[in-house]
């Protein structure tokens, strides 16, 4: 099964488009919030901040999935499954250059207390294209 | 129980994402087409779809739905659903003239998915 992004998966990632995350709430469900994205190779990265329900939730498990679709074409869209790693992040790199890619410029201060890197290492792509 | 700017979101031609609970317990996403029913959210699957065999398992399903038009405006809906089948494909040929302009074709073992709310989290409406 594929575990890597193809080429038009890094497209749509590498465009400003909106994903959507879920993670597992303390009882075992499934919690679901729409996040901004970017790439490092095959991993994805996003940012969120300590006390998060997002963080508290990783945090307990760090199993993930992710879905993202064209906002130009939504019959196209990638699910990405896998684990994360967090690395504090305390200047808010990753949220700056978040905002630079969807904003067109950085973030004026921190976006929240003790900002956190979330590392999406995919152990399944499944990606459709109508 | 939905303000009239969620039941905006639902009613555009919005894409939502739904999430499953697979056998290890691990989330499972995917791309839906949705209605509200009254205060519920129905999508669309086939039997034997990861869904169907997700929700036959474990019901609860959290959902977000993006306004394509400001994408930080967005819907969270919790809730757990009940399934009932779709012989005729009402729901899917629904969705398909709501999202597609036209009808959808025909296939066998379609289910409509129910979610009842538990909690309603909305985002960035103004």
């Amino acid at each position: 099964m594929r575990n890597t992004l193809s080429a038009g998966a890094r497209a749509l990632i590498d465009a400003k488009n909106f994903a959507s995350l879920a993670t597992l709430n303390a009882d075992g469900s499934p919690q679901n919030s729409v996040i901004w994205i970017a790439r490092d190779g095959d991993d994805l990265l996003f940012g969120t901040a300590e006390g998060a329900q997002k963080a508290k939730n990783l945090r307990r498990d760090p199993r993930v999935s992710i879905s993202v679709f064209d906002l130009a074409n939504p019959y196209h869209y990638i699910e990405v499954r896998g684990t994360v790693t967090l690395t504090p992040d305390p200047a808010g790199t990753l949220t700056n250059s978040l905002a630079v890619k969807y904003w067109g410029k950085p973030w004026d201060e921190l976006p929240a207390p003790d900002p956190v890197i979330v590392r999406v290492t995919p152990t399944r792509v499944y990606e459709r294209n109508d | 129980m939905f303000t009239d700017s969620t039941r905006a979101v639902f009613d555009g031609k919005n894409f939502g994402t739904v999430a499953t609970l697979n056998a290890d317990g691990s989330p499972h996403t995917s791309v839906v087409w949705v209605r509200l029913d009254g205060d519920d959210v129905l999508f669309s699957t086939l039997r034997g779809r990861k869904k169907d065999r997700n929700l036959a398992r474990d019901q609860r399903v959290s959902i977000t739905v993006v306004d394509h038009e400001n994408p930080y405006h967005y819907v969270e809906v919790r809730g757990s659903v009940t399934i009932q089948d779709d012989p005729a494909g009402e729901l899917i040929q629904e969705l398909s003239q709501k999202y597609f302009g036209k009808p959808w074709k025909h296939d066998e073992g379609r289910i409509i998915v129910r979610i009842s709310p538990e909690h309603v989290y909305e985002r960035g409406a103004h």
